[in-house]
């Protein structure tokens, strides 16, 4: 009597598991071909594009457009000015008015930028633009220089190819749309001090020196230097996550950025 | 037919297979929960005497790493579709500030994942063989195929009471895993952790992976998808040696076979995964799980789908095989 009460649990019990998991199966099934949510978020983003779809007023003005990651977008900056804004108020030219506007999505890689400058959207800015800054690859890299990885330079090659053409398509795109806009590149620095081996850094140096061939073989385009900067100031210029620069290491690239660009624009 | 069912389970507890089957699954995720909780300790600590022991401050790394979740989504050039999968990411970064845990802490309902997601491929395979390789060659090499053949009832009726005793015993090996995974590390980890929500329903659409149909579960929920996957390739696996069993006589040749098919299988898979038709052999297509998380395409044109299809197709093949052999062939024993 007891085993037939046990026998009839099994039984009852394994066909209510089964037909369970057979309704997993079709949910999961539904879940990786289902597109629903999928047009929700696209027309989410649609309108929040729309927002901020502002151009530059005059093109009478000096008019910078910043792009890039989460150093062109500021992250860090106590006093919330970044590269774009703190380069206006130094240069502080009473005879032109100076118009900043910032497209830079923190921890946007290469490729994301890519998407940005393709978007016809971006456009309107760069045609209008008297000066692009652009701090791009530092994500690119960060994950290799976080990680161990036994493969680190076969990735980092894989990785750096497809920066350079990356790259080489954006400032293409720019030179295309706009080909007076002076192009000003931030390179990367060393955020980890010497927390990270001489190797990595090594890696890191290189995809500067490659950036600044590529960058400086465009016409009205320069390369700014920041990992000197940075070198022995890690304490200074970064802020509390130790890794993007605070509002004196902005401001440090934005002197720099000065005594390199400014001098062509005093004579004119 | 229930009574014939009956029989069989009999049969099955009475060769101590689920024993078996409980003892090596709770060998093994003894072994793999240790490990990982000591593999977790080891990391702390090396943490620790990194920052000259200061405890291991990881909520404000998260609470920062939220911070800059959000200044993306409020970015107005987000890549498209990347909003969904943030936000996902942020409410599990809030998940483990609101219940003070490490995001690397290891949790039960985390392992009980990861060790069906670990075992589809070979070792849950392997528990069901020990199930279904001697279901019907044990009958013929012991002989008893006589008495249960010269019952008044027909062939096929034997045959499918085998196979359903063998679903539901399949059923209940996924059970036992889920419970013995669940109730094994739960000792090692002392957290449940089923409530933290997770994301699902990534696609790779022409090569680029895409989170457009992201969605927010919670892990029990995404643990009883994984567990349903393990069930149905556990039923094709099932099916398929229920074939070879039916085919050979001798129980040692019908595991010999069915484990050189799974273990070539993944050879296979690895040396000649441009060659097209490998998709269509069923160990190429045992890893349903990793279209779950959508970081899987081992061959051009698969999809989960395609892969449930292909399972099917083989399992029902091998169904009529073995129920044509069994009602044809002669019994000389």
């Amino acid at each position: 009597m007891n085993k037939k009460i046990l026998w009839l649990i099994l039984f009852v019990f394994s066909i209510v598991i089964a037909v369970g998991f057979i309704i997993g199966i079709v949910t999961t099934i539904h879940i990786t071909t289902s597109t629903q949510n999928g047009e929700m978020t696209k027309s989410n983003i649609e309108t929040s594009i729309e927002k901020t779809n502002s151009v530059f007023k005059s093109a009478d003005n000096l008019n910078i457009l910043v792009i890039g990651d989460s150093i062109g977008a500021g992250v860090g900056d106590e006093t919330s000015m970044g590269l774009g804004k703190g380069y206006a108020l130094k240069l502080n030219d009473n005879s032109k008015s100076t118009e900043v506007i910032n497209l830079s999505v923190p921890g946007a890689k290469t490729e994301d930028l890519l998407a940005v400058i393709q978007n016809t959207e971006t456009d309107a800015f760069l045609i209008q633009s008297h000066m692009v800054m652009i701090s791009i690859g530092g994500n690119d890299i960060k994950s290799l220089l976080d990680n161990e990885a036994s493969t680190l330079s076969i990735d980092y090659e894989e990785l750096l190819t497809q920066y350079l053409s990356d790259l080489k398509v954006i400032l293409n795109a720019i030179k295309a749309k706009n080909a007076d806009t002076q192009i000003v590149f931030i390179g990367l620095y060393n955020p980890y001090g010497d927390k990270v081996d001489m190797e990595k850094i090594e890696l890191l140096l290189n995809m500067n020196y490659k950036t600044s061939l590529l960058v400086d073989s465009y016409s009205s385009s320069v390369y700014i230097p920041t990992y000197d900067l940075f070198k022995y100031h890690l304490d200074a210029y970064l802020t509390i996550d130790d890794f993007h620069p605070n509002a004196a290491g902005y401001s440090a690239i934005v002197d720099r950025i000065i005594s390199v660009v400014l001098s062509d624009e005093m004579r004119q | 037919m229930v009574s014939l069912i009956q029989n069989e389970i009999t049969k099955i507890f009475l060769k101590k297979k689920m024993i078996l089957i409980a003892i090596l699954l709770i060998v093994l995720v003894g072994l793999f929960a240790y490990g990982e909780k000591y593999a977790y300790d080891k990391t702390i600590s090396k943490f620790e005497s990194s920052v000259s022991g200061a405890s291991y401050d990881w909520k404000s790394l998260v609470n920062q790493q939220i911070e800059q979740l959000k200044g993306r989504v409020d970015s107005p050039y987000i890549p498209e579709s990347a909003i969904q999968s943030i936000n996902i990411q942020i409410e599990q970064l809030e998940y483990f500030v609101s219940h003070d845990l490490n995001p690397i802490t290891p949790s039960t309902a985390r392992f009980t994942v990861e060790f069906m997601e670990q075992s589809i491929i070979l070792f849950l395979p392997l528990l069901i063989i020990i199930l279904a390789a001697d279901l019907i060659s044990s009958e013929f090499s012991n002989r008893t195929i006589k008495l249960l053949l010269t019952r008044a009832v027909p062939r096929w009726k034997v045959l499918l009471s085998k196979y359903l005793a063998l679903v539901m015993m399949t059923t209940m090996v996924i059970l036992l895993i889920g419970i013995i995974s669940g109730g094994v590390s739960r000792l090692f980890f002392g957290v449940w952790g089923f409530d933290e929500p997770i994301a699902t329903g990534f696609k790779y659409i022409g090569g680029t992976l895409n989170s457009d149909s992201v969605i927010r579960i919670t892990r029990l929920e995404y643990m009883f998808l994984v567990y349903a996957l393990g069930w149905f390739v556990s039923i094709a696996i099932a099916s398929i040696t229920f074939m070879i069993s039916a085919l050979v006589r001798s129980t040692a040749t019908a595991i010999g076979i069915i484990m050189a098919s799974l273990i070539g299988g993944q050879f296979l898979q690895f040396f000649l995964s441009d060659w097209g038709i490998v998709k269509y052999f069923f160990v190429s297509n045992l890893n349903l799980i990793k279209y779950l998380t959508g970081s899987f395409q081992p061959i051009e044109g698969m999809s989960l789908v395609f892969s449930v299809l292909v399972l099917s197709v083989w399992s029902v093949v091998s169904l009529v095989i073995s129920f044509f052999v069994f009602s044809k062939q002669d019994v000389l024993v």
